[in-house]
């Protein structure tokens, strides 16, 4: 019996293989858009995050492009430029380029990123991931992961002891019940002063109602040089944390607070409010505090407008792209890695990983806590992304050095604006221009 | 054989001559090649550095000597730099007087002395990170033992902001870097003091000198070359500084606690501007070599070398 196969045999065995293999294909949901080329061996992601918290997200990844070995470097996110800086410099393989929404401006002005307007599973994320992660009318990276903020926590418990009923709404129901909560122990309000980089949040909310809800226009208008940081709704900001301060709403010695100092005065019941990131819902659950009921609620009314919506400053995710400068061997790979990383079923791991409240997918529950729920439905709708995604970061640092002067009590309100602005002056002498 | 005839391994003999001379540098090459790689290379690469403008991600573009203009003309410098100044007076005199007292101390015949070195030595193993956080919590003006303490005591016109206020704050870091390093120039002085002759003590107290009179005239002129190696090393610490205030306040409230190192890593990390950042490196160098240089002279002035 002869083993060749005629012409005519050929061609029907192949067009039956390719039928069943497409056939196959089609039944796989998640099957990527592209293929992954005929690239195996290392693919490199630089990620401000954790590969040890990553490690089923890296597995997966591994299980779905056979051949590829995920190196996933763990740049952290304070020392991402200088890692990444030294990576370019060297040569080093670079193919994704996972960030901190912070950092997305920098590299996307900057030609790091390649265009991601045009991909076609932009329907899987909320708008306003989308929206953040979009310069100049273009997409430079998907987000992925939780959206979360700084809504104000409180302790249902210091309000119960001072027959404080209902919901905390406004600055003012604060102040009045601020010398019964002193006299039962509490201080009003707790913040983790010390850790400098945790001011600038508190000028973001208030900003955002002494602006009319407006924080984002306002902060471009600021950094295109339509407006002064001097100017009246940029100073109110400022006023709203020097009243604050002026009122004695902070535990005492707050700018020597860091952040489990800060946890601790509100978990022990010795204050009453905490300016804190969402995500420590999940420390609250995993955790033992029996002082503590915890509650929370958008920033405190502390305009006059009650039209002006409570606003709070958070963010989107991870931000992660390709990088412009990949080899043309891997960007295929890449661009098929990209899209199942930011499936739901990927996502959900990320969520998981970091107890997540809201999910950048539409198609993704995170969580079932009560909190959590409560944060998606009270917190998530009124949120808008941190401003110093925006801010240069000279701007952030004056920030965040004047705030705690303002709490020291060393500069004013007023004299914190002109500095401020000073600093945004001489960028402007410097060249500066933003880009948006 | 013809007389004059060289012998037949004389070429081998000359190599291995010719060799010999140069086997001192092929032994020193390992450590040369490691410190020009290290040290050398980036401190060439530094220098030019500062005479770019480069935020790490634009092409770097030659700017001369502007990165230098700035710092003279940039306020902060002289907020860092007295920063730096009053850090070194605090540090510097806090733990050269306590290591030497403690070094004086230990250096008698104690019972548990050994413990007792060992114990004193224990801050200058501990890395600065736990260091940092430990003080932070002692400062914490809620629940720190500090503050605790002081009230315990009734003490409570003492209880202070220790971090969060700005008159206090760099002196609470100086304390911290004091209790840090004192175990350090204090096995220094325990060293030089192992090395006075005996005889000497003896002969001032057959003279009569009285306990103090043989710590003035005997023992700290003795010390001197000791003293100055630890003041040395003191002063050249107090300006390089970085991870204490890096960990403990980031140069705040409002800039109180920053200095020369921290604002070259803010400059450099968080601004993105590693030409400034570069030029700011030098300036430190030069600032540093001259004060330790101006110390050693007047500390040196009065040596009979020979």
């Amino acid at each position: 019996m002869s083993n060749k196969l005629s012409r005519r045999e050929f061609l029907k065995a192949a067009a039956s293989a390719g039928t069943v293999a497409i056939t196959a294909a089609s039944q796989v949901s998640h099957l990527p858009v592209l293929g992954q080329g005929d690239y195996q061996g290392d693919f490199v992601v630089m990620s401000a995050g954790e590969a040890s918290q990553q490690a089923d997200f890296i597995a997966r990844l591994e299980e779905e492009f056979p051949g590829v070995k995920v190196v996933w470097r763990s740049l952290t996110s304070e020392r991402y430029t200088e890692l990444f800086a030294a990576a370019e410099i060297a040569g080093d393989q670079i193919d994704i380029m996972d960030l901190n929404g912070q950092d997305l401006r920098r590299y996307a002005v900057g030609g790091r990123l390649k265009d991601l307007s045009n991909v076609d599973y932009l329907d899987r994320f909320r708008p306003i991931g989308l929206e953040t992660y979009s310069i100049g009318g273009s997409l430079w990276a998907i987000p992925n992961g939780g959206i979360s903020g700084f809504p104000f926590f409180y302790n249902q418990k210091a309000l119960d002891a001072v027959g404080f009923e209902g919901e905390p709404e406004s600055y003012r129901e604060l102040l009045d019940m601020a010398d019964d909560l002193k006299a039962a122990g509490y201080a009003p309000f707790t913040h983790s002063g010390l850790n400098i980089y945790l001011w600038p949040v508190w000028q973001f909310w208030a900003y955002a109602q002494t602006s009319g809800n407006r924080p984002v226009e306002g902060t471009f208008d600021v950094l295109t040089g339509n407006t002064k940081f001097t100017d009246p709704e940029h100073l109110a900001g400022l006023e709203i944390l020097q009243a604050y301060t002026d009122d004695g709403m902070f535990v005492d010695g707050v700018n020597s607070m860091d952040v489990p100092a800060a946890e601790l005065s509100l978990t022990s019941g010795n204050a009453a409010f905490w300016y804190h990131w969402g995500g420590w819902v999940g420390t609250y659950r995993m955790g033992d505090f029996p002082e503590l009921d915890l509650s929370f609620v958008n920033p405190l009314r502390s305009v006059d407008d009650e039209m002006v919506k409570r606003q709070l400053p958070g963010g989107t995710g991870w931000a992660t792209g390709i990088y412009s400068r990949i080899a043309p061997e891997r960007e295929e790979l890449a661009w098929a890695i990209l899209d199942f990383w930011t499936t739901d079923e990927m996502v959900a791991l990320r969520n998981a990983v970091y107890a997540d409240a809201v999910s950048t997918n539409i198609g993704v529950q995170p969580s079932d806590d009560p909190l959590s729920i409560r944060y998606g439905e009270i917190s998530a709708p009124n949120q808008f992304v941190y401003l110093d995604w925006y801010w240069p970061p000279e701007i952030t640092r004056a920030f965040q050095e004047q705030q705690q002067g303002i709490v020291a009590k060393t500069v004013t309100a007023s004299q914190a604006a002109e500095n401020i602005q000073g600093v945004l002056d001489e960028l402007y002498a410097d060249g500066y221009e933003f880009e948006f | 054989m013809p007389a004059t005839a060289k012998p037949k391994n004389a070429p081998l003999k000359e190599w291995l001559r010719r060799a010999s001379k140069l086997s001192p540098y092929l032994w020193i090459l390992p450590a040369l090649t490691v410190y020009g790689i290290f040290k050398l290379y980036p401190l060439v690469s530094g220098l030019q550095m500062s005479l770019l403008r480069w935020d790490g991600i634009e092409e770097p573009r030659y700017i001369g000597l502007r990165n230098f203009q700035r710092i003279l003309s940039d306020e902060m410098t002289a907020t860092v730099l007295m920063n730096n100044v009053h850090y070194a007076v605090g540090t510097v005199v806090g733990k050269i007087v306590l290591s030497l007292f403690l070094a004086i101390l230990l250096h008698q015949a104690l019972r548990g002395r050994t413990f007792y070195r060992t114990s004193l030595f224990m801050p200058v193993v501990m890395s600065f990170v736990v260091v940092g956080v430990l003080w932070s919590w002692l400062f914490n003006p809620q629940f720190g033992l500090i503050n605790s303490l002081l009230r315990g005591l009734g003490l409570d016109f003492l209880v202070q902001d220790w971090l969060g206020d700005a008159a206090v704050a760099l002196n609470s870091l100086i304390l911290v870097d004091i209790w840090k390093w004192y175990g350090f120039h204090m096995v220094i002085f325990l060293a030089g003091l192992q090395s006075i002759p005996d005889e000497l003590y003896e002969a001032a107290r057959i003279d009569g000198a009285s306990v103090w009179q043989q710590f003035l005239h005997v023992t700290l002129p003795m010390l001197h070359p000791v003293m100055i190696v630890n003041v040395t090393i003191s002063v050249m610490g107090a300006f390089n500084v970085f991870d204490i205030p890096f960990i403990m306040t980031a140069g705040g409230p409002a800039n109180a606690t920053n200095v020369m190192a921290l604002h070259i890593y803010i400059r450099g990390f968080k601004f993105y501007r590693f030409g400034f950042s570069a030029a700011l490196s030098y300036v430190l160098l030069v600032i540093v070599t001259l004060v330790a240089a101006i110390q050693l002279k007047l500390m040196t002035s009065g040596d009979n070398t020979d």
